[in-house]
């Protein structure tokens, strides 16, 4: 039954990730089961039974993945075979290695989620199918559930600190060992490498973290919180790509203006090969480099969280374009968007500066009855003429097409920058919090004389967005508890605080737990002096040495036969007496040794008697006061032989 | 419950040298202590750890954080359960108790104590003879429980205490603790009993008078079965409704002592003689007849009883043994 209740419990959360019909399989299977424990069918089913299960399964599995292989394939097998050898169990053999496949399973809930609760999670099934453990290895009859919980949170207690050492000292390797199958990360949501419109108002209602940041100094101001991804080149009219560049990596380099910004950022893994940093960086953390574009580059997906230092500057002045990125900077589809582009033009006849154009459309987004929305409608193949024209509601990435294609048609360079913008200060952590739903969409225009100009057409529309962050904005469109209206002041300032409070355990847990890896274990390390994996070996060795001892010597200690005062008094008076050739022999009671001491040594009768009936009065009789046993200690130790 | 088959169990005892070491005590009881306890992975230890390096390798791959919490949770939860199996058996004290005499043949039975000198509840402990099944107790806190093991009777004489495992795998069935105890404790095999009685020369004191065991013809009641009764004495009608089995007993003429003579037997081997006379005392003490007994070496004058019969049955166990 337990070991039913705590395989369900592993299965649950996979149940919406597998096919359906293996979900339906697994959980047919364990009611099976499960009718067969109440006895309401008696029978296992036949093996042939099984085989034909088990075929389908398979074919199943590898109609919907097409392989057997892989994350998600394999999860599938695992649960479908242990579902089978359920319906196979009968000895405590069968049982024992479901167990062991239930422990399998307990670890792939944590490759899709490593949050918090995840964690307990795992750990509340891992302890279950532990407890069923310890329930087979009794006797039938000497079962009892509250004893072996009992047993099994002390395991895991003594176990605890073993787990901490093997943790963090645990020489770890940095993987992963083998090339992941590609479904290794699927399904995680963040910025790419194109944007249409309407891919990033999908990012918004996620409230998913992206990174966080710790700065130096002071938090930087909302306004100028730009946190910059992917540089958009390239459209067909609808979508935005980054194309193709033929500038070496060489010339890197701006003219930074005011005061450095330096932050540390925590990057939770997005799958992508870039790193965001505050508009304009200007260090480059080791490993990545630093584009053309101003966009931090990494050789490898970022598929674990990671942790970096950064130094920007927010105010900046870029050099010149060459030929190749001016004519990428002015590219347009000529047969799309007509009546955009005329109006582009046209700007740019009756302004010619481009400040003024610049301006102009910005007036225009203002002045416009332009709306900023969540849920924009859906545009069809001239996108940036049906939004300007007709249906004036969109989101960020669709005023910064919009606004990138006014300018390329006005002649002036400019292209779109994606990444995020904003994010919520948390006053416990002392951090920024940048989420998913913070992802923003702006431009750059190219002035001579200034170089590259962030123009942020969303701020015409909605300067609040900018101002206080997506959160405010839509926060009544957020249906979650976090945004509920609280009359009250003190609860709502009070839910806050409970908010940042988990958030912050979370940036500690991602610190700390996630984010743990080869490098930070070894920086970590090298702060107490160990440098190699042989030290950080010898280490882990002495650690857990020392604590299994320390519990051996705590555990055993209660085993030893307790003597108590009266005991020790009573045999320290046998020594005494074995001293002068009386040995008590073990067969013998007190008053038998009592009475051959006596008869060999007649002098000794008195106090011998007395001692005699005091311990046997202290011994048997069952109220006694300190006193009494005082006066046995004193009397075995005046006795003179 | 399964157990570890014998082959791990034997290299490590190979490799510890357990024979030399295995404690023997003079004393009637042993504490099990650290020197004598051995402590190795069971099987399913052994696919534990495979588990765990499959889930390392799994969490490496995918460098996944709580992959590794999972499995150094585990190792540490594997590694705390040897403390425990230890633990269980740590300063357990076994005692010999008694050992009630058996005839060659039956099987011999010796009791045992084991008692929890501790605080600590004690589980699944196994005592058992080599190659034997076990019988698996529980002992709560300064409990002492009393547990009977036996073992075939093969030979007349002393019958040692064979060397006794004690071995628990409690909590998790990963580790096995174990240890042999070798108590100084025998347990007296009478001869068998012969099937069949034949009519004992012996020599009253000067009645003369010879009876045949169970010679009579005549019925003279039930006792209970004896070991080396006829089976065709046997009453197996009112076996197949109780468990205990009855001999039917014949009488014929009664007598007030029996000698019974090692001389009488001429003609016999040394085994079938004493198998004889063990048979005449049975017999004889069944039926409350006074018989003494006179072996070359010694002589027991007549007389009655259970003690009386020991002494004789001693004595002819003990024929021409140390």
């Amino acid at each position: 039954m337990w070991l039913l209740a705590s395989l369900l419990l592993a299965f649950a959360p996979h149940t919406l990730r597998l096919p359906l019909a293996v979900s339906a399989l697994c959980l047919l299977f364990g009611l099976w089961r499960f009718s067969i424990e109440r006895r309401t069918t008696t029978t296992l089913p036949h093996r042939l039974t099984l085989t034909l299960l088990l075929c389908t399964t398979l074919v199943i599995v590898y109609l919907h993945y097409g392989t057997l292989l892989g994350r998600d394939a394999g999860i599938s097998l695992l649960a479908t075979m242990l579902a089978l050898k359920l319906l196979e169990m009968r000895s405590v053999r069968d049982y024992i290695v479901v167990i062991f496949l239930g422990y399998f399973l307990a670890i792939t809930l944590v490759l899709y989620n490593q949050t918090l609760p995840m964690a307990a999670y795992m750990i509340v099934v891992a302890f279950m199918l532990t407890a069923t453990l310890v329930n087979l290895n009794q006797q039938p009859k000497n079962r009892s559930i509250t004893l072996n919980v009992k047993l099994t949170a002390k395991l895991f207690a003594q176990a605890l600190p073993l787990m901490l050492i093997l943790f963090f000292l645990f020489p770890r390797i940095p993987g992963p060992l083998w090339s992941l199958p590609d479904d290794a990360h699927s399904g995680t949501t963040g910025i790419s490498e194109s944007m249409s419109m309407g891919s990033i108002s999908n990012l918004s209602q996620s409230n998913a973290i992206a990174f966080r940041v710790a700065f130096d100094d002071e938090v930087i101001e909302n306004n100028l919180s730009y946190w910059r991804g992917p540089v958009l080149w390239q459209t067909d009219g609808k979508n935005w790509l980054r194309g193709t560049s033929q500038a070496t990596q060489s010339n890197v380099s701006y003219r930074p203006k005011g005061k450095p910004i330096s932050y540390t950022v925590t990057l939770e893994p997005h799958h992508q090969k870039w790193l965001y940093g505050l508009d304009l960086p200007a260090t480059v953390p080791a490993g990545a480099t630093l584009n053309r574009d101003f966009q931090l580059l990494t050789p490898s997906k970022i598929n674990e969280l990671k942790r970096y230092r950064l130094t920007s500057y927010s105010e900046y002045e870029t050099g010149s374009l060459t030929a190749d990125e001016m004519q990428r900077a002015l590219q347009l589809p000529l047969n799309k968007n007509h009546r955009a582009q005329a109006l582009g033009q046209q700007w740019r006849q009756q302004l010619r500066e481009p400040e003024a154009v610049v301006q102009q459309a910005l007036q225009y987004f203002n002045q416009q009855p332009f709306t900023y929305t969540l849920q924009p409608p859906l545009l069809g193949n001239n996108p940036v003429d049906e939004f300007l024209f007709n249906t004036q509601q969109g989101f960020c990435e669709h005023y910064a097409a919009s606004f990138t294609v006014l300018m390329r048609a006005a002649g002036i360079p400019a292209r779109i920058v994606t990444g995020y913008q904003g994010g919520d200060f948390n006053p416990v952590g002392n951090y920024l919090i940048v989420r998913q739903r913070d992802a923003h969409a702006w431009a750059e225009v190219w002035l001579s004389g200034k170089g590259w100009v962030r123009i942020d057409p969303t701020a015409a529309v909605a300067p609040e967005r900018i101002a206080l962050g997506a959160e405010t904005l839509f926060s009544e469109l957020f249906n979650r508890p976090s945004t509920i209206q609280f009359n009250n002041a003190f609860l709502a300032n009070h839910w806050l605080k409970l908010r940042y409070g988990w958030d912050s355990l979370n940036n500690s847990w991602n610190q700390w737990v996630i984010g743990y890896d080869a490098l930070k274990q070894s920086q970590l390390l090298s702060r107490f002096g160990i440098d190699s994996i042989k030290q950080m070996a010898i280490v882990m060795a002495a650690a857990i040495i020392s604590i299994m001892t320390i519990l051996l010597l705590l555990s055993t200690h209660r085993n030893r036969k307790q003597r108590d005062s009266i005991s020790l008094a009573y045999q320290h008076f046998c020594q005494k007496l074995a001293s002068i050739g009386l040995p008590r022999l073990p067969h013998e009671g007190p008053v038998d040794f009592t009475q051959r001491i006596i008869h060999a040594r007649p002098d000794l009768e008195p106090q011998v008697t007395q001692i005699n009936e005091l311990y046997i009065a202290l011994k048997y009789r069952p109220r006694h006061t300190q006193q009494q046993i005082k006066i046995l200690q004193r009397q075995v130790r005046q006795l003179k032989l | 419950m399964k157990y570890l088959p014998p082959s791990i169990e034997q290299l490590a005892a190979r490799f510890f040298n357990v024979e030399r070491r295995s404690g023997n005590s003079r004393d009637n009881s042993v504490t099990l202590t650290r020197r004598r306890i051995y402590i190795l992975p069971t099987y399913y230890g052994l696919l534990f750890s495979m588990l765990l390096m499959l889930l390392l390798v799994g969490a490496t791959n995918y460098n996944n954080s709580l992959g590794f919490v999972l499995t150094f949770l585990l190792a540490s939860v594997g590694l705390v359960s040897i403390l425990h199996t230890y633990r269980n058996l740590h300063h357990l004290k076994v005692s010999a108790g008694k050992a009630k005499a058996t005839f060659c043949g039956a099987t011999a039975s010796f009791q045992l104590l084991l008692e929890n000198p501790g605080k600590n509840r004690r589980n699944t402990i196994c005592v058992r003879f080599k190659g034997q099944l076990p019988a698996a107790i529980n002992l709560s806190p300064n409990e002492t429980t009393e547990i009977k093991l036996t073992t075939p009777a093969t030979q007349r004489g002393w019958q040692p205490l064979e060397k006794i495992t004690v071995d628990t795998i409690y909590p998790l069935g990963l580790f096995r603790a174990w240890t042999h105890v070798s108590l100084p404790k025998s347990c007296l095999v009478y001869p068998r009993p012969a099937t069949q009685a034949l009519p004992p020369i012996s020599t009253g004191d000067g009645t003369g008078k010879s009876s045949p065991q169970n010679g009579g013809d005549d019925f003279i009641g039930f006792r209970s079965y004896q070991p080396g009764d006829s089976p065709r004495h046997v009453n197996w009608k009112a076996a197949a409704h109780s468990e205990a089995l009855l001999t039917k007993r014949f009488g014929g003429n009664e007598s007030d002592e029996q000698w019974f003579e090692w001389a009488s037997l001429q003609g016999l081997d040394t085994e079938s003689r004493l198998s004889q006379l063990c048979r005449w005392i049975i017999d004889a003490e069944q039926r409350g007849h006074h018989y003494g007994l006179r072996l070359p070496s010694s002589t027991i004058q007549p007389g009655q009883g259970g003690d009386h019969q020991h002494r004789c049955l001693k004595l002819l166990a003990l024929f021409d043994r140390p």
